[in-house]
Protein backbone atom coordinates (compact mmCIF):
# COMPACT_ATOMS: atom_id res chain seq x y z
CA UNK A 1 0.00 0.00 0.00
CA UNK A 2 1.69 3.43 -0.86
CA UNK A 3 -0.29 5.23 1.49
CA UNK A 4 1.31 8.70 -0.16
CA UNK A 5 -0.93 8.80 -2.27
CA UNK A 6 -4.64 10.33 -2.06
CA UNK A 7 -6.36 7.05 -2.92
CA UNK A 8 -3.42 5.10 -0.45
CA UNK A 9 -4.48 6.98 2.34
CA UNK A 10 -8.16 6.91 2.31
CA UNK A 11 -7.64 2.89 2.11
CA UNK A 12 -5.51 3.11 5.23
CA UNK A 13 -7.84 5.59 7.27
CA UNK A 14 -10.65 2.59 5.99
CA UNK A 15 -8.42 -0.16 7.73
CA UNK A 16 -7.49 2.20 10.81
CA UNK A 17 -11.18 2.43 11.76
CA UNK A 18 -11.80 -0.59 11.66
CA UNK A 19 -10.85 -3.24 14.48
CA UNK A 20 -10.26 -6.26 12.74
CA UNK A 21 -7.39 -4.61 10.00
CA UNK A 22 -6.70 -1.80 12.96
CA UNK A 23 -3.49 -3.15 14.01
CA UNK A 24 -1.85 -3.86 10.85
CA UNK A 25 -2.90 -0.60 9.29
CA UNK A 26 -0.79 0.94 11.84
CA UNK A 27 2.34 -0.88 11.74
CA UNK A 28 2.22 0.51 7.99
CA UNK A 29 1.65 3.67 8.96
CA UNK A 30 4.68 3.52 11.76
CA UNK A 31 6.86 1.72 8.93
CA UNK A 32 6.18 4.53 6.64
CA UNK A 33 6.37 7.38 8.82
CA UNK A 34 9.20 6.68 11.52
CA UNK A 35 12.15 7.39 9.26
CA UNK A 36 11.04 10.99 8.54
CA UNK A 37 9.41 11.93 11.66
CA UNK A 38 12.50 10.16 13.56
CA UNK A 39 14.94 12.37 11.41
CA UNK A 40 13.07 15.60 11.96
CA UNK A 41 12.61 15.10 16.14
CA UNK A 42 16.17 14.21 15.94
CA UNK A 43 16.84 17.67 14.40
CA UNK A 44 14.79 19.15 17.02
CA UNK A 45 15.97 17.61 19.98
CA UNK A 46 19.90 16.44 19.11
CA UNK A 47 19.79 13.18 20.26
CA UNK A 48 18.86 9.72 19.63
CA UNK A 49 17.36 8.48 23.16
CA UNK A 50 15.20 11.87 23.63
CA UNK A 51 14.02 11.36 19.99
CA UNK A 52 13.26 7.67 20.87
CA UNK A 53 11.41 8.51 23.94
CA UNK A 54 9.11 11.29 21.85
CA UNK A 55 8.65 9.34 18.51
CA UNK A 56 7.21 6.48 20.84
CA UNK A 57 4.80 9.21 22.44
CA UNK A 58 3.62 10.77 18.67
CA UNK A 59 2.86 7.43 17.71
CA UNK A 60 0.96 6.44 20.87
CA UNK A 61 -0.83 9.74 20.84
CA UNK A 62 -1.60 9.00 17.11
CA UNK A 63 -3.41 5.63 17.99
CA UNK A 64 -4.64 7.02 20.92
CA UNK A 65 -6.48 10.48 18.52
CA UNK A 66 -7.28 8.37 15.36
CA UNK A 67 -10.76 8.55 16.16
CA UNK A 68 -10.79 12.37 16.28
CA UNK A 69 -8.68 12.62 13.22
CA UNK A 70 -11.36 13.51 10.52
CA UNK A 71 -8.99 13.36 7.75
CA UNK A 72 -9.21 17.39 6.59
CA UNK A 73 -5.32 17.40 6.77
CA UNK A 74 -2.80 14.45 5.41
CA UNK A 75 -2.10 11.80 7.57
CA UNK A 76 2.30 13.06 7.54
CA UNK A 77 1.18 16.65 8.53
CA UNK A 78 -1.22 15.34 11.16
CA UNK A 79 1.79 12.97 12.30
CA UNK A 80 4.19 15.44 12.22
CA UNK A 81 2.01 18.04 14.53
CA UNK A 82 1.93 15.52 16.99
CA UNK A 83 5.70 15.12 16.62
CA UNK A 84 6.13 18.47 16.82
CA UNK A 85 4.30 19.33 19.47
CA UNK A 86 5.38 16.78 21.77
CA UNK A 87 9.21 17.94 20.62
CA UNK A 88 8.69 21.32 21.42
CA UNK A 89 7.06 19.79 25.24
CA UNK A 90 10.13 17.96 25.87
CA UNK A 91 12.34 20.70 25.26
CA UNK A 92 10.61 22.73 27.42
CA UNK A 93 10.92 20.06 30.04
CA UNK A 94 14.46 19.49 29.43
CA UNK A 95 14.87 23.51 30.02
CA UNK A 96 13.34 23.54 32.97
CA UNK A 97 14.86 20.84 34.35
CA UNK A 98 18.69 22.25 33.70
CA UNK A 99 19.29 25.58 35.98
CA UNK A 100 20.58 27.51 33.29
CA UNK A 101 17.62 27.82 29.92
CA UNK A 102 20.44 28.79 27.75
CA UNK A 103 22.85 26.03 29.07
CA UNK A 104 21.29 23.27 26.99
CA UNK A 105 21.66 25.35 23.21
CA UNK A 106 25.38 26.29 24.24
CA UNK A 107 25.67 22.40 25.31
CA UNK A 108 24.59 21.22 21.37
CA UNK A 109 27.07 24.33 20.20
CA UNK A 110 29.37 22.72 22.10
CA UNK A 111 29.05 19.26 20.70
CA UNK A 112 28.96 20.44 16.88
CA UNK A 113 32.21 22.42 17.31
CA UNK A 114 33.67 19.29 18.63
CA UNK A 115 32.20 17.68 15.64
CA UNK A 116 33.18 20.05 13.46
CA UNK A 117 36.85 19.52 14.27
CA UNK A 118 36.41 15.38 13.61
CA UNK A 119 34.73 15.81 10.39
CA UNK A 120 35.69 16.30 6.81
CA UNK A 121 34.86 19.63 4.34
CA UNK A 122 31.34 17.52 3.04
CA UNK A 123 30.17 16.51 7.18
CA UNK A 124 31.94 20.14 7.92
CA UNK A 125 29.81 22.55 6.04
CA UNK A 126 25.99 20.52 7.41
CA UNK A 127 27.92 20.37 11.04
CA UNK A 128 27.84 23.94 10.41
CA UNK A 129 24.83 24.29 9.26
CA UNK A 130 23.22 22.85 11.71
CA UNK A 131 24.96 25.40 14.40
CA UNK A 132 23.43 28.25 12.01
CA UNK A 133 20.45 26.65 12.56
CA UNK A 134 20.10 26.05 16.32
CA UNK A 135 20.71 29.48 16.56
CA UNK A 136 18.02 30.68 14.83
CA UNK A 137 15.03 31.72 16.79
CA UNK A 138 12.39 28.88 17.56
CA UNK A 139 9.50 29.89 14.92
CA UNK A 140 12.23 30.44 11.89
CA UNK A 141 14.17 27.43 13.16
CA UNK A 142 10.47 25.31 13.19
CA UNK A 143 10.04 26.46 9.68
CA UNK A 144 13.18 25.98 8.31
CA UNK A 145 13.67 22.78 9.58
CA UNK A 146 10.41 21.79 8.34
CA UNK A 147 11.05 22.99 4.85
CA UNK A 148 15.05 22.30 4.52
CA UNK A 149 15.45 19.06 5.81
CA UNK A 150 11.53 17.42 5.84
CA UNK A 151 10.75 18.66 2.79
CA UNK A 152 7.13 19.84 3.44
CA UNK A 153 5.69 21.96 1.00
CA UNK A 154 4.45 25.54 2.36
CA UNK A 155 0.93 24.19 2.44
CA UNK A 156 1.66 21.26 4.67
CA UNK A 157 3.63 23.27 7.39
CA UNK A 158 0.81 25.66 7.37
CA UNK A 159 -1.05 22.42 8.79
CA UNK A 160 1.56 21.67 11.13
CA UNK A 161 2.49 25.16 12.43
CA UNK A 162 -0.63 27.28 11.61
CA UNK A 163 -0.42 30.50 10.08
CA UNK A 164 -0.65 31.51 6.49
CA UNK A 165 1.45 30.48 3.69
CA UNK A 166 2.50 33.95 3.12
CA UNK A 167 3.88 34.07 6.70
CA UNK A 168 6.22 31.19 6.15
CA UNK A 169 7.34 31.92 2.99
CA UNK A 170 8.27 34.90 5.11
CA UNK A 171 9.90 33.20 8.04
CA UNK A 172 11.69 30.81 5.53
CA UNK A 173 13.15 33.46 3.59
CA UNK A 174 14.53 35.12 7.44
CA UNK A 175 15.75 31.87 8.32
CA UNK A 176 18.13 31.37 5.12
CA UNK A 177 19.34 34.43 5.10
CA UNK A 178 20.89 34.44 8.46
CA UNK A 179 21.85 31.02 7.77
CA UNK A 180 23.61 31.98 4.73
CA UNK A 181 25.06 35.43 6.57
CA UNK A 182 26.67 32.87 9.25
CA UNK A 183 27.98 30.88 6.59
CA UNK A 184 29.57 33.24 4.74
CA UNK A 185 30.79 35.28 7.60
CA UNK A 186 31.79 32.76 10.51
CA UNK B 1 27.52 35.79 13.42
CA UNK B 2 26.00 35.71 16.62
CA UNK B 3 23.07 34.42 18.56
CA UNK B 4 21.87 38.43 19.15
CA UNK B 5 22.52 39.24 15.53
CA UNK B 6 20.01 36.61 13.92
CA UNK B 7 17.70 37.93 16.25
CA UNK B 8 18.00 41.10 15.26
CA UNK B 9 15.02 42.35 13.34
CA UNK B 10 18.59 44.70 11.52
CA UNK B 11 19.69 41.59 10.14
CA UNK B 12 16.70 40.12 8.72
CA UNK B 13 15.84 40.67 5.20
CA UNK B 14 12.06 42.28 4.40
CA UNK B 15 12.11 40.08 0.99
CA UNK B 16 9.82 37.21 0.86
CA UNK B 17 10.16 34.11 -0.93
CA UNK B 18 12.97 31.41 -0.83
CA UNK B 19 16.23 33.17 -1.67
CA UNK B 20 18.56 30.57 -0.85
CA UNK B 21 21.73 30.86 -3.81
CA UNK B 22 24.40 29.19 -1.40
CA UNK B 23 22.03 26.76 0.45
CA UNK B 24 21.01 25.48 -2.93
CA UNK B 25 24.42 24.92 -4.09
CA UNK B 26 25.29 22.72 -0.89
CA UNK B 27 25.03 19.30 -1.13
CA UNK B 28 21.83 17.45 0.28
CA UNK B 29 21.63 17.23 3.86
CA UNK B 30 22.15 13.61 5.17
CA UNK B 31 19.20 12.46 6.83
CA UNK B 32 20.25 11.85 11.12
CA UNK B 33 21.24 8.17 11.73
CA UNK B 34 19.59 5.63 13.93
CA UNK B 35 21.42 3.15 15.55
CA UNK B 36 21.43 -0.05 13.39
CA UNK B 37 17.84 -2.53 13.59
CA UNK B 38 16.09 0.58 15.33
CA UNK B 39 13.98 0.75 12.48
CA UNK B 40 13.29 -3.15 12.16
CA UNK B 41 12.07 -3.08 16.07
CA UNK B 42 10.12 -0.10 16.20
CA UNK B 43 6.75 -0.47 15.33
CA UNK B 44 6.49 -3.89 17.61
CA UNK B 45 8.07 -1.85 20.67
CA UNK B 46 5.52 0.92 20.02
CA UNK B 47 2.93 -1.75 20.10
CA UNK B 48 3.81 -3.62 22.74
CA UNK B 49 3.55 0.18 24.69
CA UNK B 50 0.16 -0.15 23.43
CA UNK B 51 -0.87 -3.41 24.86
CA UNK B 52 0.74 -2.32 27.84
CA UNK B 53 -0.94 1.06 28.74
CA UNK B 54 -4.14 0.25 27.01
CA UNK B 55 -4.71 -3.81 26.40
CA UNK B 56 -4.39 -5.83 23.44
CA UNK B 57 -4.56 -3.26 20.77
CA UNK B 58 -7.32 -5.41 18.58
CA UNK B 59 -9.56 -4.87 21.79
CA UNK B 60 -8.68 -0.90 22.21
CA UNK B 61 -10.22 0.98 20.03
CA UNK B 62 -10.69 3.19 23.17
CA UNK B 63 -13.94 0.85 24.38
CA UNK B 64 -14.67 3.18 27.32
CA UNK B 65 -14.60 6.31 24.73
CA UNK B 66 -16.65 5.33 22.56
CA UNK B 67 -19.43 3.66 24.81
CA UNK B 68 -19.73 6.95 25.86
CA UNK B 69 -19.38 8.30 23.12
CA UNK B 70 -22.29 5.80 21.86
CA UNK B 71 -25.27 7.63 20.82
CA UNK B 72 -27.83 5.21 22.39
CA UNK B 73 -26.01 5.76 25.70
CA UNK B 74 -26.80 9.20 25.41
CA UNK B 75 -30.12 9.57 24.81
CA UNK B 76 -30.69 6.31 27.61
CA UNK B 77 -28.60 8.85 29.56
CA UNK B 78 -31.43 11.93 28.83
CA UNK B 79 -34.39 9.14 29.12
CA UNK B 80 -33.41 8.21 32.88
CA UNK B 81 -32.86 11.86 33.53
CA UNK B 82 -36.36 12.24 32.38
CA UNK B 83 -37.95 9.08 34.11
CA UNK B 84 -36.40 9.95 37.65
CA UNK B 85 -37.95 13.43 37.50
CA UNK B 86 -40.69 12.18 36.52
CA UNK B 87 -40.79 9.82 39.50
CA UNK B 88 -39.64 12.24 42.00
CA UNK B 89 -42.41 14.46 40.90
CA UNK B 90 -45.41 11.77 41.21
CA UNK B 91 -43.72 11.25 44.76
CA UNK B 92 -44.11 14.66 46.09
CA UNK B 93 -47.86 15.11 44.22
CA UNK B 94 -48.89 12.13 46.24
CA UNK B 95 -47.15 13.51 49.52
CA UNK B 96 -48.87 16.49 48.59
CA UNK B 97 -52.25 14.91 48.70
CA UNK B 98 -52.97 15.27 44.90
CA UNK B 99 -55.32 12.59 43.43
CA UNK B 100 -57.74 10.65 45.16
CA UNK B 101 -56.43 7.44 45.02
CA UNK B 102 -56.43 4.66 47.32
CA UNK B 103 -53.13 2.96 48.11
CA UNK B 104 -52.21 -0.30 47.07
CA UNK B 105 -52.93 -2.00 50.28
CA UNK B 106 -56.67 -0.54 50.59
CA UNK B 107 -56.66 -1.52 46.80
CA UNK B 108 -55.63 -5.21 47.58
CA UNK B 109 -58.11 -5.62 50.72
CA UNK B 110 -61.14 -4.04 48.60
CA UNK B 111 -60.43 -6.55 45.55
CA UNK B 112 -59.95 -9.46 48.05
CA UNK B 113 -63.17 -8.74 49.78
CA UNK B 114 -65.04 -8.85 46.02
CA UNK B 115 -63.85 -12.47 45.54
CA UNK B 116 -65.75 -13.08 48.50
CA UNK B 117 -69.36 -13.95 49.21
CA UNK B 118 -71.04 -11.22 50.83
CA UNK B 119 -73.27 -13.82 52.72
CA UNK B 120 -69.34 -15.17 54.09
CA UNK B 121 -68.51 -11.80 54.62
CA UNK B 122 -71.36 -10.85 56.80
CA UNK B 123 -71.30 -14.65 58.83
CA UNK B 124 -67.51 -13.74 59.63
CA UNK B 125 -68.44 -10.18 60.95
CA UNK B 126 -70.91 -11.41 63.48
CA UNK B 127 -69.18 -14.40 64.22
CA UNK B 128 -65.78 -12.21 64.92
CA UNK B 129 -67.71 -9.20 66.90
CA UNK B 130 -66.16 -6.73 64.15
CA UNK B 131 -68.00 -3.63 64.51
CA UNK B 132 -69.05 -1.35 61.18
CA UNK B 133 -66.29 1.02 62.58
CA UNK B 134 -63.96 -2.27 62.68
CA UNK B 135 -64.57 -2.74 58.93
CA UNK B 136 -64.74 1.06 57.57
CA UNK B 137 -60.96 1.42 59.28
CA UNK B 138 -60.30 -1.95 56.83
CA UNK B 139 -61.93 -0.48 54.10
CA UNK B 140 -61.17 3.13 54.37
CA UNK B 141 -64.36 3.98 52.51
CA UNK B 142 -67.54 5.25 53.73
CA UNK B 143 -68.84 4.09 50.17
CA UNK B 144 -67.99 0.84 51.24
CA UNK B 145 -68.52 0.83 54.12
CA UNK B 146 -72.18 1.75 52.98
CA UNK B 147 -72.26 -1.35 50.35
CA UNK B 148 -71.89 -3.71 53.45
CA UNK B 149 -74.38 -1.97 55.69
CA UNK B 150 -76.98 -2.34 53.03
CA UNK B 151 -75.56 -6.34 52.79
CA UNK B 152 -76.14 -6.76 56.46
CA UNK B 153 -79.41 -5.39 56.73
CA UNK B 154 -80.64 -7.55 53.73
CA UNK B 155 -78.77 -10.64 55.85
CA UNK B 156 -80.64 -9.75 59.03
CA UNK B 157 -84.03 -9.69 56.90
CA UNK B 158 -83.20 -13.20 55.69
CA UNK B 159 -82.66 -14.07 58.83
CA UNK B 160 -85.85 -13.12 60.25
CA UNK B 161 -87.49 -14.29 57.30
CA UNK B 162 -86.08 -17.86 57.94
CA UNK B 163 -87.51 -17.67 61.56
CA UNK B 164 -90.62 -16.84 61.03
CA UNK B 165 -91.00 -19.42 58.19
CA UNK B 166 -88.82 -22.00 60.34
CA UNK B 167 -86.50 -22.76 57.16
CA UNK B 168 -83.04 -24.08 57.95
CA UNK B 169 -80.03 -21.99 56.31
CA UNK B 170 -79.41 -24.64 53.95
CA UNK B 171 -82.93 -23.92 52.15
CA UNK B 172 -81.58 -20.78 51.12
CA UNK B 173 -79.06 -22.59 48.62
CA UNK B 174 -80.37 -21.80 44.95
CA UNK B 175 -82.72 -18.73 46.45
CA UNK B 176 -82.44 -15.75 44.65
CA UNK B 177 -82.40 -12.92 46.93
CA UNK B 178 -83.48 -10.01 45.23
CA UNK B 179 -86.95 -12.47 44.56
CA UNK B 180 -87.70 -12.22 48.23
CA UNK B 181 -89.95 -9.68 49.66
CA UNK B 182 -88.01 -8.95 52.69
Amino acid sequence: MHIESRDGEAELLRSLREPQSRERAFTVLMRTFQEPLYAHIRRMLGNHDDTDDVLQVTFIKSWKYLDGFRGDSKIKTWLFKIATNEALTHLSKRQNQTQDPLADIANHIEHSHADLEMADDGDTIQLKLEEAVNRLPTKQKQVFVLKYYDELTYEEMADVLGGSVGSLKASYHHAVKKIELFLTTD
Amino acid sequence: MSKNQMDDPKHQSSAEGEGSGLLNSLPRPKRPEAPEGYFDEFPARVLSRLDEQIGAPELQESLTLRIVKAKWVQWLAAASVVLALGVAGWQIAQRAGLGERQDGAEQLALSSLETVDEHQIIAYLEHSDISDEDLFLALGSPKDLDAVWEDKQDADAAWEYLEENGLDETDLEGIDFNDLEL
